[in-house]
C-alpha cells in the first residue's frame, strides 16, 4: 500500500526528478504522449474513487471527463477568463454536476446494474448536448481555443508541466484521503453497506462525496486535455472513451491507487504501439479488458494480495503446528 | 426506567405478520438472549431496533428516547452496535482497517484536512490506530491485524465481527447467532469475550442464538418469541421448564404422559 510515509521515499524523489527533466528531451510527439498519460492518472484515480473504491459502477466518467473540457474551452474562449482559473472552474462545474447526478441517484436509492445504466444514459445525453448545442460547442466540427487563449512560447511542454502538478497535487490529496476515516469508509460501502451503516457510516453522504470527487478530477483532467490539444470533438468523450478509461482501471487495478497508476501508463504506451494499425488498438483493449475479467480480477496490483494471500496461509499453517 | 424498550412492536411483510405486538424491556448489566424457532422473528426484531427494517406500529426507546425507524448510522450513533447473522466483515481490508471503520465516529477529521494531511489529522490517525490495536488485544487478535478479512478463518471472523461492534464501546450490543457454525472450542472463548463485554465495558447483551447450551451457559435472562408473539420470558431454569415453550420447539406433549 502506497502511505504517506513512503511517497517521500528516495526512489520515488528519482522519479518525480526524471518526471521534470525527461521532457525536456523529448520530442514533441512524445510529449504529447506523455502528457496525456499524465491526464489519464487524474482521471483514472478519479474513476477510481466511485467505481474502485465505493464500489458504484458509474458509467458516466468520460461524458465528466468531457464535461470538465468543454466548460474550461468555453471558460477560456468564449468567456476569456485566464487559463489557470479556468480549467479549476471546469472541475468545479464538473463536480456540481457529479453532485446533482448523483443527489437524484441516492433520492431514487438507485444501486448496482440500475445505477450504471441510469448514469450511462446521462452521459449520452451529455455526448448529445456537446453534439448539438452547437452555438456554444461547435457541434461535430468540435470546440476550437485559438491560440491566443492558450499557452504562448513551447506551449506542450508548459501544459505538460501544468499537467504534472496537477496530477502530483490530486494524486497526494488522494493517497492522504484513502490512508483516512474517509478512504475507509468508502471502501467499507463497497464491501458491505449494511455492515458499514451498523458502524455509523452514513453510507449515502460518503457516496455522494466519492462521486463529487471523482467528477471533480474527471473535470480537471478534461480541461487539461482540451488545454493540451486545444481542439475537442463530442467523438472524444463517448462509448469508446469510456471503455478506455473502464480498462485502464480494471488491468491496473481497481481499488489502489497504484493500479491507477499502472492502468494509465501501461495502455496509452501500449496503445501508442499499436496506432499504425487502428482496428487493432479497440481489439486490444477488448481483449485485455476481458481476459483480466476472468483471470486477474484484481489487476496488476492485485498481485501483491495473491502474494500476501499465499503467505497469510502459510502463517496460520504453522501457528496450527 | 429500562434501558432498551421496544413497545408493542409490529411487523408484517406482505400479508405475514411477522411480528404481532411485541414488548420487551432490557435493563442494564445483563446478558439478554432472545430465541425462538425458525421464522419467529428473532432477526425481524433486531432488524427494525438497528434501523434496517420499518415498523408498521409500536415504538422503540433507547434510555427514554424514541429511536423507532432512524437510519441505522444514527442508531449506532444512539449508541446500539449489532452483528450479523451472515459474516458481514470489510473482506478486502485488513483486521486493523475493520477495526478502524469500527471507530469511524470517534474520529474529528474533517476531509480537506486528512486530504492535505495535515499535522492533526495525522496524529489523530495515528492514536486511533494503537486504540484499534488495543481492542485487538481486547479480543486476541492483535498478531493478526495486517491480514486481510478475507483470508481469516471462520471462528475469527465471528470474534472480528464482535470486536469491531463494540470498538466504541455502544450501550446495548444485539448479536445476531454469534455462535453459528462454531466448533465447542470457538464457542468457549466467545463466552469469556462476552462477559468480557459486559463486566469491563458494561455494555448490555442481547444475542439471538440457536445453540442452546451456548444460551443456557451465558444468559441471564431469555425473551421466547413464536410466531411473531412473546410467549415467555425469564431465567434460563424457568424457561427450560415453561410448558408453552416446550411446545413450541417440540409440539404439543404426546399421549404418553398423558397416560401417566
Amino acid at each position: 500500500m502506497i502511505t504517506p510515509r513512503r511517497v517521500f521515499d528516495v526512489r520515488v524523489g528519482i522519479v518525480l526528478l526524471s518526471l521534470f527533466i525527461v521532457p525536456l528531451f523529448l520530442r514533441q510527439y512524445h510529449l504529447v504522449v506523455l502528457n496525456l498519460i499524465v491526464i489519464y492518472v487524474i482521471v483514472i484515480m478519479g474513476y477510481n474513487f466511485v467505481l474502485g473504491y465505493t464500489g458504484l459502477l458509474s458509467l458516466a466518467h468520460a461524458a465528466l471527463y468531457g464535461l470538465g473540457a468543454y466548460s474550461t474551452s468555453v471558460f477560456m474562449a468564449k468567456l476569456e477568463i485566464p487559463l489557470y482559473l479556468s480549467f479549476v472552474m471546469g472541475g468545479v462545474f464538473t463536480a456540481l454536476v457529479g453532485l446533482l447526478i448523483c443527489f437524484l441517484l441516492l433520492k431514487t436509492e438507485l444501486s448496482g446494474l440500475y445505477l450504471g445504466m441510469v448514469t450511462f444514459a446521462f452521459a449520452e445525453g451529455l455526448v448529445w448536448i456537446f453534439l448539438h448545442w452547437e452555438q456554444m460547442t461547435g457541434g461535430a466540427f468540435g470546440f476550437a481555443i485559438s491560440s491566443k487563449y492558450a499557452f504562448q512560447g513551447n506551449a506542450y511542454l508548459k501544459s505538460y508541466y501544468l499537467s504534472l502538478c496537477c496530477a502530483l497535487l490530486l494524486f497526494w490529496f488522494a493517497v492522504n484521503l484513502i490512508n483516512s476515516k474517509w478512504g475507509r469508509a468508502l471502501k467499507s460501502i463497497r464491501d458491505s453497506e449494511e455492515a458499514s451503516m451498523a458502524m455509523g457510516v452514513n453510507a449515502p453522504a460518503y457516496k455522494l462525496l466519492s462521486f463529487v470527487l471523482s467528477a471533480f478530477y474527471a473535470g480537471i483532467g478534461g480541461g487539461l486535455y482540451s488545454i493540451v490539444m486545444r481542439q475537442i470533438y463530442p467523438g472524444n468523450f463517448g462509448m469508446h472513451e469510456l471503455l478506455k478509461q473502464f480498462s485502464m482501471l480494471i488491468i491496473g487495478g481497481q481499488g489502489t491507487i497504484s493500479g491507477c497508476l499502472i492502468g494509465a501508463f501501461l495502455l496509452p504506451l501500449l496503445s501508442e504501439v499499436l496506432r499504425s494499425v487502428s482496428i487493432l488498438q479497440d481489439l486490444f483493449y477488448c481483449f485485455a479488458l476481458v481476459l483480466f475479467m476472468i483471470f486477474m480480477p484484481e489487476g496488476i496490483s492485485g498481485l501483491r494480495f495473491k502474494m500476501r494471500r499465499v503467505w497469510t496461509r502459510r502463517m496460520m499453517r504453522s501457528e496450527n503446528i | 426506567m429500562s434501558l432498551l424498550e421496544i413497545l408493542n412492536v409490529s411487523r408484517s411483510f406482505g400479508g405475514l405478520l411477522a411480528l404481532d405486538g411485541v414488548s420487551l424491556s432490557i435493563d442494564r448489566g445483563r446478558l439478554f438472549a432472545l430465541i425462538g424457532p425458525n421464522g419467529a422473528g428473532k432477526t425481524t426484531l433486531i432488524n427494525i431496533i438497528s434501523g434496517y427494517y420499518r415498523l408498521d406500529s409500536g415504538m422503540v426507546k433507547l434510555d427514554g428516547r424514541e429511536i423507532s425507524n432512524k437510519k441505522p448510522y444514527l442508531i449506532r450513533k444512539a449508541g446500539i452496535a449489532r452483528t450479523f447473522q451472515r459474516s458481514e466483515l470489510f473482506s478486502s481490508m485488513t483486521v486493523v482497517e475493520n477495526m478502524l471503520v469500527g471507530l469511524h465516529n470517534s474520529i474529528r477529521t474533517n476531509v480537506i484536512s486528512a486530504g492535505i494531511g495535515a499535522k492533526e489529522a495525522r496524529e489523530e490517525e495515528a492514536e486511533k490506530r494503537e486504540k484499534a490495536l488495543q481492542v485487538l488485544d481486547f479480543i486476541g487478535m492483535r498478531e493478526m491485524s495486517d491480514v486481510r478479512a478475507v483470508d481469516l478463518p471462520f471462528g475469527l471472523k465471528k470474534v472480528l465481527e464482535l470486536g469491531r461492534a463494540i470498538a466504541i464501546p455502544p450501550k446495548v450490543l444485539l448479536l445476531d447467532e454469534p455462535v453459528g457454525g462454531l466448533n465447542e472450542t470457538e464457542t468457549l472463548h466467545l463466552d469469556r469475550i462476552f462477559r468480557r463485554i459486559r463486566d469491563e465495558l458494561g455494555v448490555v447483551v442481547l444475542v439471538i442464538e440457536h445453540n442452546m447450551n451456548f444460551v443456557m451457559r451465558i444468559s441471564e435472562h431469555i425473551f421466547v418469541l413464536d410466531y411473531g408473539k412473546k410467549i415467555a420470558e425469564g431465567s434460563p431454569q424457568e424457561v427450560k421448564l415453561n410448558p408453552v415453550v416446550v411446545e413450541a420447539y417440540l409440539g404439543k406433549q404426546d399421549a404418553r404422559t398423558e397416560r401417566c
